[in-house]
């Protein structure tokens, strides 16, 4: 083991694939950053570049820049309510709030930190339990999943907790939306009215842009000022501010990155699930849960941990069985068969090495990722400053170009704005627009694995799986213990 | 003339919605319309109990104001809610109009994208923005614009080859439709 540890880091150790990894953590830091840019996408234009390089640095730069994605997509969420990419949804809801206060370096230094400690747990994970996790992976099949998307749907009623009734017809219709397409269980197309561009259902990516980044330049054209329009914490807004938040929340952290793990080590469920489960428990679990969506600096740390250490798990099946837990993955794996890596169960028995590399690699890229971040975080806080008028146009070209380019199709163009639309008088309205994108994204998982579910173990599969039932179990706790402490609290005030 | 609601037309927005999905899945399979159905009825349901919710006060507050006509101090607090609600109503129908003004200039980039495509396009629409809505010069809006341009031309076609949308005109022209 300690052979292959070593063996591993020296593959890494020269100033040329360090220097090789920290370009690919700026390239991935730009593609996280402009939306529509996801981590497949980057993959899929670099690798070509790599074809015929040896394995050391071909992932080097391949996995360095993967791993730095994620930080770029929470820099822009934090900064303009863009998430640059969907697994940065949660880190909107606390970090743009943060930055209209004007704590946008802050926040850019909790969401680096977390990022950080999130991936580096990742990369341990994905060190130390590749050998062992197979039968771990095998415990979870449709009945598990759909359980874990009820969990995640579960988190509609503890973020909306004031306004329940427009927060649950929020999700409902974000529920609807994602019915749109074409039903893999009877492989009739519903709600397409004839369309082949709905048979695929609703991307995601215009969507999110459309809902947040467009609606929220709606709002800013409308209001008027700047994005800081609070600027009383300008001057004691800093990075090393945000560290040291984020290592008084490290419990925090560490439960996000567990989440995050696991979530990434499922495949199917994907990194904005992880985002998304990591937000609810930190809501769940705050002491101050009315200051959520407000700037609370809890709803970032936990969602960012998670979504980086869900990389380390995602490279568990991916690398072990050679099963891709996500789109990035999927391409990852196309590169690691291109250069000639075979991943499978040799991985473990032949390579591990190899294996011990790419967790130094993740690890490295995150360390690299989150330094580039810090180090423009402060001039990245004055564009928040930046009149909005002048912002306007920019933000909703890059907008209306990240919707176009994930897919290639000018309709992406036009369900970003009919979500721009749909967002801006959510908003107005006090209808939560993170439920709607909960529901969205798990929607189509919901009903999937419900319906496999079924036909493999019956209407009552719930109770037949010991693990749907622990998780049913948690779904009940988690929504009612909130409301009976508030409850408690009230009737405590009143005497 | 009485000023129409507008959240209240939000709310029978999504009851349309919800409507729609439940007829528009009458034609579906069993297994493929059973959860949307669900779905869509509960929100259906939760969409008129948000709408009572939102009517029911309007009718208590002008019972209110039928019973409390002769009492000067209600009559005091309501002519500074009036005053108030003057100064609101003013600061709404300048949002109106800015939202207005906005959503043209949005309807207008996205109908150039169609014909015209993004690379024609966005520098005619940041131009046209900088120098009418922020009252640039002629010299800074256009410096903008060649950056801003030259940055999305470097990145996403020289670059990326991300080949973005050449419009329906420019298509047309190079025989691709």
């Amino acid at each position: 083991m300690l052979s292959s540890i070593l063996a591993g880091l020296y593959q890494l150790a020269s100033v040329k694939i360090l220097a090789i990894m920290f370009f690919g953590s700026f390239i991935g830091i730009i593609f996280g950053f402009l939306p529509g840019l996801s981590g497949s996408i980057a993959l899929a234009i670099f690798i070509p570049f790599v074809f015929g390089k040896p394995i050391n640095i071909s992932m080097a730069f391949l996995l360095g820049m993967h791993a730095s994605i994620m930080f770029g997509g929470s820099i822009s969420a934090i900064l303009f309510n863009v998430p640059g990419t969907s697994q940065n949804i949660a880190t909107c809801f606390d970090g743009y709030p943060m930055s209209q206060n004007g704590r946008a370096a802050e926040a850019i230094g909790i969401a680096g930190t977390s990022s950080l400690l999130g991936g580096l747990f990742g990369a341990t994970v994905l060190a130390i339990s590749l050998p062992v996790i197979r039968p771990f992976i095998m415990l979870f099949g449709p009945a598990e999943f759909f359980m874990l998307t009820i969990v995640g749907l579960s988190m509609i009623a503890l973020l909306t907790a004031g306004t329940i009734v427009k927060g649950l017809i929020a999700g409902g219709v974000g529920l609807l939306v994602s019915f749109i397409g074409m039903d893999y269980i009877t492989g009739s197309a519903r709600y397409t009215f004839g369309y082949l561009i709905l048979w695929d259902g609703i991307n995601f990516i215009p969507v999110i842009i459309g809902l947040f980044a467009i609606a929220q330049m709606i709002e800013l054209y409308v209001k008027g000022g700047s994005i800081a329009s609070r600027t009383n914490h300008i001057g004691k807004s800093t990075v090393i501010n945000g560290i040291k938040v984020a290592f008084l929340k490290r419990g925090l952290i560490l439960r996000g990155s567990i989440i995050g793990s696991l979530v990434g080590m499922i495949p199917g469920l994907g990194g904005t699930v992880a985002n998304i489960l990591a937000y609810g428990h930190a809501l769940q679990t705050s002491k101050e849960p009315d200051t959520f969506g407000k700037g609370n600096p809890e709803g970032i740390v936990g969602p960012e941990a998670a979504n980086n250490a869900k990389e380390g798990g995602a490279l568990i099946p991916t690398l072990a069985f050679g099963i891709p837990g996500s789109q990035g993955m999927a391409v990852l794996l196309g590169a690691f068969i291109m250069i000639g890596m075979v991943p499978g169960p040799e991985m473990v028995t032949e390579h591990l090495d190899i294996v011990f590399m790419l967790s130094f690699i993740v690890a490295i890229g995150n360390i690299f990722a989150t330094g580039i971040g810090f180090l423009l975080a402060n001039q990245l806080q004055k564009l928040t400053m930046i009149p909005g008028k002048q912002l306007v146009p920019i933000i909703l070209a890059i907008c209306f170009i990240g919707s176009f380019v994930t897919n290639g199709r000018f309709s992406d163009v036009i369900v970003a704005l009919i979500f721009a639309v749909l967002g801006y008088f959510m908003k107005r309205y006090d209808y939560s627009r993170a439920a709607f994108i909960i529901a969205l994204v798990l929607g189509t998982l919901f009903e999937r694995y419900y319906h496999i579910a079924v036909r493999l173990y019956g209407s009552f599969f719930i109770f037949k799986r010991p693990i749907s039932l622990i998780l049913l179990l948690f779904v009940i706790i988690s929504i009612t213990v909130p409301f009976v402490q508030s409850k408690k609290n009230d009737r405590n005030n009143i005497l | 003339m009485k000023k129409i609601n507008t959240s209240l037309i939000f709310i029978l927005i999504i009851i349309f919605i919800s409507f729609g999905f439940i007829y528009f899945g009458l034609d579906l399979p069993f297994r493929s319309r059973v959860i949307p159905f669900l779905v869509a009825l509960c929100v259906l349901l939760l969409a008129i109990i948000q709408m009572l919710f939102e009517t029911l006060p309007v009718f208590s507050k002008k019972e209110i104001g039928k019973m409390d006509l002769f009492n000067t101090e209600l009559i005091k607090m309501k002519q500074e809610k009036m005053i108030l609600r003057k100064g609101k109503v003013e600061n709404n129908k300048n949002r109106e109009k800015r939202l207005l003004i906005i959503l043209k200039w949005i309807l207008i980039l996205i109908i150039g994208i169609y014909f015209l495509g993004f690379l024609v396009t966005l520098p005619i629409f940041m131009f046209l923005f900088y120098f009418i809505e922020c009252k640039y010069t002629c010299t800074k809006a256009l410096s903008i614009t060649v950056i801003f341009w030259m940055i999305i031309y470097l990145v996403f076609e020289a670059y990326l080859r991300a080949d973005l949308y050449r419009g329906i005109i420019l298509m047309s022209i190079e025989g691709l439709v």
